[in-house]
């Protein structure tokens, strides 16, 4: 058996990209190897912002040949009459180059086929993995790439060393004008030579050993036990949030926490924007007391050792400047009044053709109010109407201007100062959360509504302008916005019919009917391909259960994603399967005839479908209570409580009848079950237990 | 080390290092990057090495002398390696310890930082470099220029002088430096920071400036029709520069901003195109033609 290990050196590759791009070599060298049926017993990867690196043991040195079958037509057309192959065959032969002397039958599932072997040797790891890594490197991708060297291959940054060492032996590969070697980089700054490394025991030592510790988790445990200690030092604790951590753990291959201080008198100034500067600008961590209140102190991580305080000092005083700044800036936006800030937006184009910053806060003011009357939250239309008249204000603040990623939190702090109640600032404060469908729930109820209704003027007015997304690519955070709406919505268990807030805002911004309705029409669409999405992706919903409920094509959001929770729960129960077949059973019928109309209780005929009728008519009722209190597994209930006489009425029945009234009124009759089903879902998408 | 020392051991090391030590350009350029020596320079494939100390103006950064990190006027000095060495991040530390910086105890960072130009139609890939905290550098691969593909392509650092001194001095307030022979830093540049942030923010005849741009902008224009693309493109900075000073004003609204912009790329790539033509006439016709 064999190892291999790989190395990646590059030059520092943004943070946020490296998990991305550790993800996508292991997922492509196991794809390489199990293409060529190269089993391993173990892979194990590891990456920080300047290496990149893949082992994995347990390899055979060969493939072992194998046998592989092709198969190719049925039996039954593979001859014609007179026995001589023909034209599928004949094709079948010739794609795979081979002559009718090999072939031979198969049986399968669908009967009896033709089939082929071809015969694979195993190929030698060494040659499979030298081939496969040019195909890798240059199958990655990347948010932006570049290009610096005659190669003009583009790559996130430039590569500095490639190591591919396959038992000890080097793998000779070339990419990017960068040739494969057994040497490697050590810490930038702390080791002066490179390294020269031809096992994996060997590279793990001596990176430990020249200062880079390359284990994603011992770093991870190095920070988080170093910056314990320290905050108890503070008689204080720290709780490392999850993405400055991760920013910490891969900017750091050999990671030392220090402390720091800064002048009290900064603690004036709002938290938020503390905590914005540290983080965002300087990468530091915030330190809090025991009730919360934020310290004047801080963490940072430095990549070398901070024996004499350089590290801990300089960052002090770097933090004491950008306060400084802040609070000329937070002093000099004060001097204005906020409110009137609003004249100013008469010239802050929004998007070209679609207004200025001013129009786009009076569509979300009458978009708000709407969605208050929605919502049934009609207390809070007053307050929010001002909110939205005031939300865009800071946009034009010096403070935004310099740091946009303070908009919204600027304005609801300015608002505050104003002495505006909290019902109208935190608004503000909180309209551009949460971005995208993001972990931490939405609580503010104002502020989810004021960021609703923003994201869908944003969306719609951007889809007015023929603005696309692709798979890749989202400059105007379309979809971003879109998953933002929903995860709103279910957060805050907000029970309404988007579709009506989508026309609404349709109709702000276009006033041609056709036009219109097209654009409603692509609104939402969109969001039946996010929900659909964010339900499968984000809640780990099955698909066959998404399917079910959004084939249902409204977009009441909430209620839809409580009926997949509640079609998930029954998917373990014996209830499902009958109402499977029961709903194929209805479907089949229903969906012969497209005229509906009612049922004519003097057209029933049979014994078997008047008692159908009589006890539809009674259940129903109950349904729609069981419908009004969002009962939906109660709804299935009632009509799998129904199914012996349905089937008793299928059984007896005959819905084709000759006689047209009979006919129409039978199938209408099946039409008010499967209706009452499609209520809740369409269970005919629900697949056997997978 | 005082600022004059900080100028002089880059330049004698990147002189070292096979560059020709430039002098900065003699009109407001916002960044050393504006300044012709690297504009033109990393067109077209002829190699250059370059080091030069370059003044730079940020009207909307001027703080009336109160700010102890912030000035409307600032020195970068610049190198521009091209094509870019295999080395070019050790030669940068190197650098550093040329100036007496011991790397081994200082937080030095690369942290992402792509640097783009809308108005020269440039942009790069890189890193801002941070010590201890402190932004020092930025360090940047161009990409393109004029609007133009670069190949070879550059690599071009850009040390913030004042921050290298503040860092080197301890010195936590810019005025505090000393410039050199006991001359401290306010007294050579207080004054001056003091009445052009009051002239940037708040005495600048708008009006005025809104028609010297729309001037600079035809002679420009006009200059290009000549073929004259040098003098072109003084008259592109000065477009520049005024258009500065009236966005520290607040006097561009967005829509106004786009236009203007997109006014300074045309003629960004129009100057970089002709450029192109007259080094280059036949050598390489499908580069030429990207712009014209």
């Amino acid at each position: 058996m064999a190892d291999f290990l790989f190395e990646l050196g590059v030059e520092e590759v943004p943070v946020s990209e490296v998990p991305r791009i550790r993800d996508q070599l292991a997922a492509a060298f196991r794809m390489e190897l199990e293409n060529e049926h190269l089993g391993m017993d173990t892979m194990e990867v590891a990456a920080t912002n300047r290496r990149f690196m893949v082992y994995v043991t347990g390899l055979p040195h060969q493939a072992n040949d194998r046998t592989e079958v092709l198969t190719g037509p049925s039996k039954r057309i593979a001859y014609d009459a007179a026995g001589n192959p023909a034209i599928p065959l004949l094709k079948f032969l010739e794609a795979n180059g081979t002559s009718q002397d090999d072939v031979r039958e198969v049986e399968t599932a669908k009967g009896i086929y033709m089939a082929v072997e071809r015969r694979h040797k195993g190929q030698k790891t060494h040659r499979v993995i030298e081939k496969a890594i040019p195909r890798i490197l240059a199958g990655l991708t990347f948010r932006k790439a570049m290009v610096w060297n005659d190669s003009r291959i583009p790559f996130i940054r430039p590569i500095r060393n490639i190591l591919a060492v396959l038992d000890g032996e080097l793998i000779a590969v070339e990419f990017a004008g960068v040739r494969s070697s057994h040497e490697i980089d050590a810490h930038p700054l702390l080791a002066e030579d490179k390294l020269e490394i031809h096992s994996y025991r060997e590279y793990i030592e001596k990176l430990h050993k020249n200062f880079v510790i390359p284990g994603e988790r011992e770093r991870e445990k190095i920070i988080l036990q170093d910056a314990i200690s320290m905050a108890a030092d503070l008689e204080t604790a720290v709780e490392i949030d999850a993405d400055m951590l991760q920013y910490y753990i891969f900017n750091n291959e050999y990671p030392v926490v220090f402390t720091g201080e800064f002048d009290r008198r900064y603690l004036t100034l709002p938290q938020e924007i503390i905590a914005e500067f540290m983080r965002n600008e300087k990468k530091l961590h915030p330190i809090h007391d025991g009730s919360g209140r934020m310290i004047n102190h801080f963490i940072g991580v430095s990549n070398v050792p901070d024996e004499h305080r350089n590290v801990a000092g300089g960052n002090e005083k770097v933090i004491q400047a950008t306060f400084e700044d802040a609070s000329f800036f937070w002093e000099s936006d004060r001097n204005e009044a906020f409110p009137a800030l609003r004249e100013k937006l008469s010239t802050l184009v929004f998007h070209e053709g679609l207004g200025t910053f001013l129009d786009k806060s009076t569509r979300i003011q009458t978009l708000v109010a709407d969605l208050c009357r929605l919502t049934g939250h009609t207390a809070m239309t007053e307050d929010l109407k001002k909110a939205a008249e005031w939300c865009k204000n800071d946009l034009v603040t010096r403070m935004v201007g310099e740091f946009p990623s303070l908009q919204g939190i600027m304005g609801g702090l300015y608002l505050r100062e104003t002495g505006v109640s909290e019902s109208i600032w935190r608004p503000v404060y909180a309209h551009y959360e949460p971005r995208g469908y993001t972990p931490d729930p939405v609580t503010h109820l104002g502020g989810g509504l004021l960021a609703i209704s923003d994201k869908i003027d944003n969306i719609a007015a951007f889809l007015s302008k023929g603005i696309r997304t692709s798979s890749s690519s989202d400059p105007y955070g379309i979809r971003r916005d879109a998953n933002s709406v929903i995860k709103v919505i279910l957060d805050l268990g907000l029970d309404f019919d988007l579709a009506d807030l989508i026309r609404h805002a349709c109709s702000l911004l276009v006033s041609d009917e056709t036009e219109r309705n097209m654009l409603v029409k692509k609104v939402v669409d969109l969001f039946h391909i996010r929900l659909d999405n964010v339900m499968r992706e984000n809640l780990a919903i099955r698909h066959d259960v998404v399917d079910a409920v959004i084939a249902n094509a409204n977009l009441e959001i909430y209620r839809l994603h409580l009926k997949t929770l509640e079609i998930s729960e029954m998917l373990g129960t014996p209830a499902i399967q009958p109402l499977v077949i029961l709903h194929k059973r209805l479907k089949n019928i229903s969906r012969s005839d497209d005229e509906l109309g009612d049922v004519i209780p003097e057209h029933l005929h049979d014994q078997e479908e008047k008692v159908l009728y009589d006890i539809l008519r009674q259940t129903q009722p109950t349904i729609n209570r069981h419908l009004e209190l969002r009962e939906f597994r109660a709804v299935a209930a009632e009509i799998l409580q129904m199914k012996p006489l349905i089937d008793n009425f299928f059984d007896n029945v005959l819905v084709m009848a000759k006689e047209e009234d009979l006919r129409r009124n039978r199938i209408a009759l099946v039409r008010k079950i499967d209706h009452i089903l499609m209520q809740v879902a369409d269970f005919t998408r629900i697949m056997e237990s997978e | 080390m005082s600022v004059q020392d900080i100028i002089l051991k880059l330049q004698e090391f990147w002189s070292l290092n096979g560059c020709v030590i430039a002098s900065g350009y003699d009109m407001e350029v916002g960044a050393g990057t504006m300044t012709p020596d690297t504009f033109f320079r990393v067109l077209g494939t002829r190699p250059w090495k370059v080091a030069y100390w370059q003044p730079s103006r940020r009207p909307d950064d001027g703080r009336y002398g109160d700010n102890p990190n912030r000035v409307q006027k600032h020195n970068q000095f610049q190198v521009i390696l091209k094509p870019i060495p295999s080395d070019g991040q050790s030669l940068y530390l190197n650098s550093l310890y040329h100036l007496g910086v011991d790397i081994r105890i200082h937080d030095i960072k690369f942290d992402e930082d792509n640097w783009a130009s809308p108005s020269l139609g440039a942009w790069g890939v890189g890193w801002q470099v941070m010590c201890d905290g402190l932004e020092i550098t930025q360090f940047t691969y161009f990409q393109q220029a004029g609007g133009v593909e670069l190949n070879p392509n550059s690599l071009e650092i850009t040390y913030g002088v004042e921050r290298l001194a503040s860092f080197l001095d301890r010195k936590s307030n810019i005025y505090d430096l000393e410039w050199g022979h006991k001359t401290s830093y306010r007294d050579l540049r207080h004054e001056e920071e003091r009445q052009f942030s009051i002239y940037n923010f708040e005495a600048a005849n708008i009006p005025m400036l809104r028609d010297t741009f729309r001037m600079y902008h035809d002679e420009a224009t006009r200059l290009v029709e000549n073929g004259l693309y040098l003098p072109a493109y003084d008259y592109l900075l000065k477009c520049s520069h005024t258009f500065n000073i009236m966005d520290a004003r607040k006097a561009i609204s967005v829509a106004e901003r786009t236009t203007l912009m997109t006014e300074m790329r045309d003629l960004a790539g129009a100057i970089a195109g002709l450029y192109l033509k007259r080094i280059q006439p036949q050598a390489e016709p499908g580069e030429s033609e990207k712009n014209g």
